[in-house]
């Protein structure tokens, strides 16, 4: 590998400190935006003064901003985020407990965005203009337009309550034990144990939130291998590949595919995103015990430490995505590997 | 597709007709065009850029993107049979196999992700049914014989490893590998350095002269044409206004067109006549000029040429002009 | 041609290929209804007291012929305050996007034209916002300020005004170098006004695109925020906030969530498909 594109790696590398600072910054300035007193709030309206007094001391509210934010930090940057009001744990405890879960949740349906939007994608540009192109396009913008919250109650409607296919809520039927931790993905590490019991049951209880969350993310994915699908169908190389009678399917999913896929490759961070954003509504819908929910849940009881914790662990995840699919990409793009 | 044909036409282009619909409206692109190949013959297109050349030579080849362009009538008689009355899976067949062509930009004719050997091993299964480690044998076999060096390590590697030269020859040989009758090539030296140049055209005249396919050379090139072919074509704005053996046409262009553009060039200007640009621009295809589409530049034209397409007429032996004044 | 009459006719360009996409037109079509909806609400709603009033007679009844979408259970018509409701999203929508584009457009110029620290510091900041999760940031900030759909309106512009920030400031970039490189001698006064005649209308057609798919998100956004239960509040008929109370009633009272849901997707679409068609004009140019 070149130097310079090592040199670039590590620029990107490094981009993500000050982003990652200014989150956090951001992040404080909301928590201190709110009106009214904080330690009260977070002590809930039944607790008496002496108990506020013990609280805004044991939150630093009590001090200086500038003092605030350097201990904030200081806590931050050490994972200590407080405890949450409404689980009465640690807030990392928390995160611990239930990332894994909206990780598993996230793959499984990214997997699902790229096996499902890739195709749609090319059959719309092969199709252009025809009716499979509108067909899709509507499919995709439809997934973003419908409210998640809103499918996710018809589907639970018909999969569950009507047709009684799939289950609802958690992530295993109630009495199967979950698998040996290995990762905390119950798919991966029931396979990796051959626990094929909790295996199908976690595939079980997976398909419908994972079908939500990649339907509703879709679009963007179709419509950025739509268009690098069709650029790349005008490129004289496929004029090339068609002069020399290679099938239609080899041209397309052999030869077109590869150079539409990398530039589709910096719209997976997009996608990565909306997952994340999406996996509060998901969760909180389809009851499954991961982060989204628990912010669901936090902010319902105004527990500001969980939600503080939650969202900048989600921002730092978000970041990290970035970072990876930005690194992927420059691997990928063929200008620069040699 | 063997049969050995009484009258030893390859290839017999008859009124064909190209169109292409775009927003701003309909385009004539191919319009009437009549072309003839024999066996083991090189035959020359030529014609200033947006002439149609290339045009042609996919509509022969069905490589007509449709929408937006449209094969409209005609009929090309390959071997005898028509191509237009084929479907796909048989022209994809023919397609480098019987009839191979060779592009102008080596460079974006190659897929830039996937190596040389790859490509070129696609090709050779496909119409010789070999496995991919015979195919890939072949395929070094192949580029040895395009006198491209270390072929063992060519073959592995990515089209934008290779210098200008060698892609085209790399395309050269894809376009041999499976023994054609045709060799279509759509000006293959025009992006290449004049040294290249001269380095590929004298490989095609080898490999010419070793396999013994015909070959359409399309140019604007007319020293090149004139150094390789037997006969030539000459179109302008979509119609052949002149063809016949090379020599006669060349020397004694009858086409005002042709005589024209043969007086802008240096070695090919008539004795005393000095070098006169030709006045005026192509007419869009969009609304050409009624009649001769050559009459508003036209220095002989007639009341006319303004209304009646002139058709080709042998003036001389084995040498037709379309023009009511043919010199 | 002066840049005027080029923007002319790029304008009327635009205005002929909207019309010419089905997809724009669908779009438009829908937007439409849900306007004159939102405008003629008190005479549209079959029961347009029914939005607040309690009536424990007549709750958790089925679609019929007098309740078209069925009552909830508190006894008011759904489809009236589905239709109430639409003035709640439009209106939301239509404040949050303003806001975002008047804060987002006018720091986008300043940080683009006065450059230095001042655009380093913005674009810092909107580094900073855009590192979050769409919805993420808008959640937090709503969390912190309270339900109620203003502080809604108040978080969701200050989370989207970055967008518009870069595309205005990109502009002003491209424009700043070609000045620059053209007119060296000319007096600061003149490269304002020039800038402002040249930068403007190159971001109108942006500022368009993208505000118009902002209408959509910004209504699934109130909707998102009103479901989780920190956006709009009882009584208010926002629909999102309708399909959350319609979910402790599921399945035998599934009419309560269902309908208003619909309503969010119909809304939404249309401004997707239009925008979605209006991008693609955009791009093509």
């Amino acid at each position: 590998m070149a130097s310079y594109f090592r040199q670039r790696i590590l620029q990107r590398i490094l981009q993500v400190v000050p982003v990652v600072m200014l989150a956090i910054t951001v992040v404080f300035f909301i928590s201190r935006l709110i009106p009214g007193d904080p330690a009260r709030l977070i002590a809930g309206q039944f607790a008496d003064e002496e108990q506020v007094q013990q609280i805004r001391k044991e939150y630093n509210l009590d001090k200086p901003i500038p003092v605030q934010y350097f201990l904030y930090l200081r806590d931050t940057l050490r994972g200590d985020f407080g405890t949450s009001m409404h689980t009465r744990r640690p807030v990392m405890e928390d995160i611990k407990k239930f990332y894994p879960a909206t990780i598993e949740l996230g793959v499984v349906s990214i997997f699902l965005v790229i096996i499902i939007g890739v195709p749609l994608g090319v059959i719309s540009a092969i199709k252009k203009d025809k009716i499979p192109d509108h067909f899709a396009r509507f499919f995709a913008l439809g997934g973003v337009a419908a409210p998640v919250f809103w499918v996710g109650i018809l589907l639970q409607l018909l999969l569950f309550y009507k047709l009684g296919l799939l289950p609802v809520g958690d992530r295993l039927s109630y009495g199967i034990a979950p698998p040996q931790h290995i990762t905390g993905l119950y798919i991966i590490d029931s396979l990796l144990t051959r626990n094929w019991e909790a295996f199908w049951n976690a595939i079980h209880h997976i398909i419908l939130p994972a079908m939500l969350m990649s339907v509703s993310s879709m679009s963007s994915v179709v419509r950025q291998t739509r268009s690098e699908m069709l650029n790349v169908l005008k490129e004289d190389y496929v004029t090339f590949h068609t002069a020399y009678g290679l099938a239609d399917r080899m041209i397309l999913y052999k030869y077109a595919l590869r150079n539409a896929l990398t530039p589709t490759v910096s719209v997976l961070g997009l996608v990565f995103g909306l997952l994340l954003s999406r996996s509060f509504l998901v969760e909180a819908v389809c009851g499954w015990p991961g982060i989204g929910r628990y912010v669901a849940l936090a902010v319902l009881s105004s527990d500001f430490p969980a939600i503080v914790g939650a969202t900048l662990i989600i921002a730092f995840s978000y970041a990290l995505i970035n970072l990876v699919v930005d690194i992927v990409y420059m691997l990928l793009n063929p200008k620069v590997r040699v | 597709m063997d049969r050995v044909l009484p009258n030893e036409w390859l290839l017999q282009v008859k009124a064909l007709r190209t169109k292409f619909y775009t927003f701003e409206g309909e385009l004539d692109a191919v319009n009437g065009v009549d072309l003839e190949i024999r066996r083991n013959e090189s035959v020359g297109l030529v014609g200033e850029t947006g002439c149609g050349k290339s045009v042609t030579a996919l509509s022969i080849m069905k490589l007509i993107q449709d929408p937006p362009g449209k094969i409209v009538s005609g009929s090309v008689l390959f071997k005898g049979e028509d191509l237009m009355t084929k479907g796909t899976d048989e022209m994809r067949a023919i397609r480098g196999a019987d009839i191979a062509m060779i592009f102008q930009k080596p460079m974006s004719s190659l897929n830039p992700t996937f190596r040389i050997g790859t490509q070129m091993a696609d090709v050779i299964s496909l119409h010789q049914q070999l496995g991919k480690k015979e195919a890939w044998d072949r395929a070094i076999d192949l580029l040895r014989s395009v006198r491209i060096s270390l072929p063992e390590n060519v073959v592995k590697q990515y089209p934008h490893e290779l210098s200008g030269g060698m892609r085209q020859r790399v395309m050269i040989a894809i376009a041999l590998s499976s023994n054609p009758d045709l060799l279509i090539a759509d000006e293959p030296t025009t992006a290449l350095d004049a040294t290249i140049q001269k380095q590929i055209l004298t490989l095609i005249g080898d490999l010419r002269r070793e396999f013994g396919f015909s070959m359409l050379f399309i140019s604007h090139d007319l020293r090149t044409v004139y150094n390789i072919c037997d006969r030539v074509y000459v179109m302008y704005a979509g119609n052949i206004v002149e063809f016949g053996d090379i020599e006669s046409v060349f020397d004694h262009p009858g086409h005002p067109y042709f005589h024209a553009l043969m007086n802008s060039l240096p070695k090919f200007a008539l004795k005393n006549d000095s070098l006169a640009a030709i006045p005026g621009t192509i007419p869009s295809l969009l609304n050409p000029p009624p009649g001769c589409r050559f009459h508003p530049r036209c220095a002989l034209a007639l009341e006319r040429c303004q209304r009646e397409i002139p058709l080709l007429r042998e003036v001389k032996q084995d040498h037709w002009v379309a023009c009511f004044r043919a010199m | 041609m002066d840049v005027g009459e080029a923007k002319k006719q790029q304008l009327r360009y635009a205005l002929y290929s909207i019309r010419k996409s089905p997809m724009a037109m669908i779009g438009i079509f829908m937007i439409a209804i849900v306007v004159a909806i939102a405008i003629f609400a008190p005479y549209l709603a079959p029961h347009p007291d029914g939005v607040y009033h309690v009536n424990i007679k007549i709750r958790l009844q089925a679609p019929n012929r007098e309740h078209p979408c069925g009552t909830d259970d508190h006894g008011r018509d759904i489809l009236s305050r589905m239709i109430f409701g639409s003035r709640i999203s439009l209106q939301v929508a239509l404040i949050v996007v303003s806001l975002a584009t008047l804060m987002g457009t006018t720091l986008g110029l300043v940080s683009g034209y006065y450059g230095g620290m001042i655009d380093n510091i913005l674009m810092r900041i909107t580094d900073a916002f855009l590192a979050f999760p769409p919805l993420v940031l808008a959640l937090c900030i709503q969390a912190a300020l309270g339900p109620s759909v203003s502080n809604t309106m108040i978080a969701l512009s200050l989370v989207w005004w970055t967008w518009y920030a870069r595309i205005v400031r990109g502009q002003v970039l491209s424009i700043k170098e070609e000045l620059y490189i053209e007119s060296a001698r000319t007096m600061g006064v003149r490269h304002f006004r020039i800038m402002f005649r040249h930068i403007l209308p190159n971001c109108v057609a942006p500022i368009i695109v993208q505000g118009t798919l902002q209408m959509g998100y910004a209504v699934i956004a109130t909707a998102s925020l009103g479901f989780l239960g920190i956006g709009a509040q009882e009584p208010i008929p926002e629909w999102g906030l309708m399909v959350a109370s319609g979910r402790s009633f599921l399945p035998d009272w599934w009419w309560i969530s269902t309908f208003p849901g619909f309503a969010i997707f119909w809304m939404v679409l249309g401004f997707c498909l239009l925008g979605d068609a209006t991008r693609d004009i955009y791009e093509r140019s």
